[in-house]
């Protein structure tokens, strides 16, 4: 492939933007979608070649809308990268910190910079996306107002960095998976990603779960989402190993055969 | 000058007027009384920020269109206030029985209030409730023995889990001794005239966003923005009074704040619900012939294969789990604490055996509590 067209979430400058880089390399074409639907609908119609979406942060756990996302559309999933986050306070040059009322971003970003807007007084105000907030800052350039954004945000939109790293905690990472193109890892561990619902009976969880660990194969991660009936949940399960590897093909198949609905969709690399 | 009237007159007319506005007070304060005892059989909160807001700003008005100064007004208004609530604080204290003083995140008219009116309402002895801006402060407020419960959401049925909670009955202090479920009704609410084809943004809490995304995705011009809370988004289309914005609350938020109910049907058809928990200091005893839960938080000992062995253990003990969750540990990226709700009583054989199980496959291990079952009402 030589510049594969990869579909993120948000506007230019993104922290997804800079996950396809990450993921495909400086060749290839970001193309911004308004929303993660929007990514997986780009993917799976072939009017681009892949998508990146986060699907976890470290601090602030699961990417719940994705989560739901990938069981919904099944698509491929061809790849793994852990990005750290290094939130940036941008605002328009001349702004000065100690000026600073309010700051636009996206809620998770705001609530990671919790304690640096307290300890300088300064206002979180909600907006759609992170980069989106950096764009509308430099466009309208509100009085005494800034934007929690990355660095790439500042550079894209013309703002000026007042702070670098204002997150709380230092290990802000969010993971990202590629959806569609395969990327060019170096990694050497595999992850084999399912999806599964359950028949209404107790302990159908447990028998399901039991395949792997009676075989020692190791469950790396396991969420449930709401099912939009009461109570009832969609299974989402991440395995170390390789579906091809025969130890795990005959557990997926044991295990497929307990459930309701079963779908692997894909075994992947996880970059290093 | 001759047709002034005299100093004395006018003195004699003015302490007429004073005689009116302190009688005026006096049945002002009197009905405080009054206030306080339905506040209390309802369960509505003794206090509400943001609803003496909407007060002062009708007051402010008023002076105005009265040809008085607004902040002045507001300043008499603010004392008047103070008294009367200062009153009402005292007769619950002369109450022969001591009312349940309930916390709750959000204000007047969120779901978490109605959830509370829907437990408590009734009770004898009332009930206090006191809404905060945030399940931490509500937490805390238990924690330092202003409140005997604390009523938190925990997981909905098309948003899912709600991780805030989560994350603070992880840190402690508090014991799991109940849960409610509670039914949600949605609706986009906007000022009255105003059109669903004008609509531009949509103002609500994420979860309710999230619940309504089906909605949402049908009206792809309308731009959703995260609130604080439900009903706070409904107050703030009140105040901005801009027939382009709407809110996703409650029906009651809708007459609270004198709100068109613009799309009723924006939910899933399966209905939708919240569960609850309650928290208190201490644990109640829960009765052996109720079915019950128990929760119980863990942090696996970090090496492959642990959430495996942890789920086989429950599966040859018999014990269900009803519920797995799992979140981050801070500072620690990909390693994570779970919660288990477990089907049976703590100190039950099936399930003393099983935590004895799980003890060497984890580093830090805690009961959160045991708790009666809510009734499953399914839609």
């Amino acid at each position: 492939m030589g510049s594969p067209r990869i579909a993120f979430q948000g506007e230019r400058g993104a922290y997804s933007e800079e996950a396809t880089r990450a993921l495909f390399g400086p060749s290839a074409e970001p193309v911004p979608c308004p929303s993660f639907r929007a990514v997986f609908e780009a993917v799976a119609s072939g009017q681009v070649d892949g998508g990146a979406v986060p699907v976890e942060n470290s601090l602030a756990g699961s990417v719940s809308e994705n989560v739901d996302l990938l069981g919904e559309f099944s698509l491929p999933i061809t790849g793994e990268l852990s990005l750290r986050i290094r939130h940036c306070l941008l605002a328009p040059a001349g702004t000065t910190l100690e000026g600073l009322e309010r700051v636009l971003s996206h809620p998770q970003a705001l609530a990671q910079c919790a304690g640096f807007l307290r300890q300088h007084g300064i206002t979180p105000v909600g907006e759609s996306d992170t980069a989106g907030s950096a764009k509308r800052v430099a466009q309208l350039a509100p009085p005494r107002t800034a934007a929690i954004a990355s660095r790439a945000a500042a550079d894209l939109y013309g703002l000026t960095v007042l702070r670098e790293g204002i997150e709380d905690a230092p290990d802000n990472y969010t993971r990202f998976l590629s959806l569609g193109a395969v990327p060019v890892l170096t990694g050497t561990r595999i992850k084999t990603s399912v999806v599964l619902t359950l028949e209404n009976n107790p302990g159908a969880l447990h028998a399901v779960l039991g395949v792997f660990a009676s075989r020692s194969l190791n469950i790396i991660r396991l969420e449930s989402r709401p099912l939009r009936r009461p109570w009832e949940y969609v299974f989402c399960l991440d395995l170390e190993g390789a579906r091809e590897e025969p130890r795990l093909s005959e557990a997926l198949d044991a295990a497929a055969r307990l459930c309701r609905s079963f779908r692997v969709l894909g075994s992947y690399r996880v970059a290093d | 000058m001759a047709d002034l009237p005299d100093l004395e007159t006018l003195r004699v007319a003015i302490e007429r007027i004073d005689a009116e506005i302190l009688d005026a007070l006096r049945r002002r304060m009197d009905l405080a009384d009054d206030i306080a005892r339905s506040k209390l059989a309802a369960a509505s909160p003794l206090r509400d920020p943001r609803r003496e807001d909407l007060v002062l700003r009708k007051v402010r008005e008023a002076a105005t269109s009265h040809g008085l100064d607004p902040h002045e007004i507001e300043r008499i208004y603010r004392l008047i206030m103070d008294m009367s609530v200062a009153r009402q604080q005292s007769l619950i204290q002369r109450q022969d029985t001591t009312p349940l003083r309930v916390g709750y995140a959000g204000i007047e008219g969120s779901y978490s209030h109605l959830a509370a009116r829907q437990r408590y309402a009734g009770r004898s002895g009332g009930v206090l409730l006191t809404g905060f801006e945030s399940g931490r402060e509500v937490l805390d407020a238990l924690r330092r023995g202003e409140l005997d419960l604390a009523l938190l959401p925990i997981e909905n049925t098309s948003a899912g889990s709600v991780n805030e909670t989560y994350d603070l009955l992880a840190e402690g202090g508090a014991t799991l001794i109940g849960e409610l479920l509670s039914q949600v009704d949605h609706r986009l609410l906007g000022l009255p005239g105003a059109r669903l084809e004008d609509i531009r943004t949509v103002l609500s809490h994420p979860q309710a966003l999230a619940q309504c995304a089906d909605f949402l995705r049908r009206v792809p011009w309308i731009r959703p923005l995260p609130e604080f809370d439900t009903s706070g988004a409904a107050l703030k289309v009140r105040e901005r009074n801009d027939p382009t914005v709407a809110a996703i609350a409650s029906e009651s938020a809708a007459q609270r704040f004198g709100l068109q109910v613009l799309v009723r049907d924006i939910q899933p058809a399966s209905g939708d619900y919240t569960r609850f928990v309650e928290l208190a200091r201490e644990a109640t005893p829960v009765p052996p012939d109720v079915p019950c839960k128990t929760t119980l938080t863990v942090v696996l000992e970090h090496r492959p294969g642990t959430l495996g062995q942890v789920l086989t253990a429950l599966a040859q003990r018999g014990v269900n789990l009803a519920k797995l969750e799992s979140r981050p540990i801070p500072g620690e990226p990909w390693r994570y604490r779970f919660f288990l709700d477990l089907e049976g009583h703590a100190a039950s054989a099936p399930l003393i055996a099983a935590l004895g199980d799980l003890e060497p496959l984890t580093s830090s291990m805690r009961v959160l509590g045991t708790y009666p079952r809510a009734e499953e009402s399914r839609g």
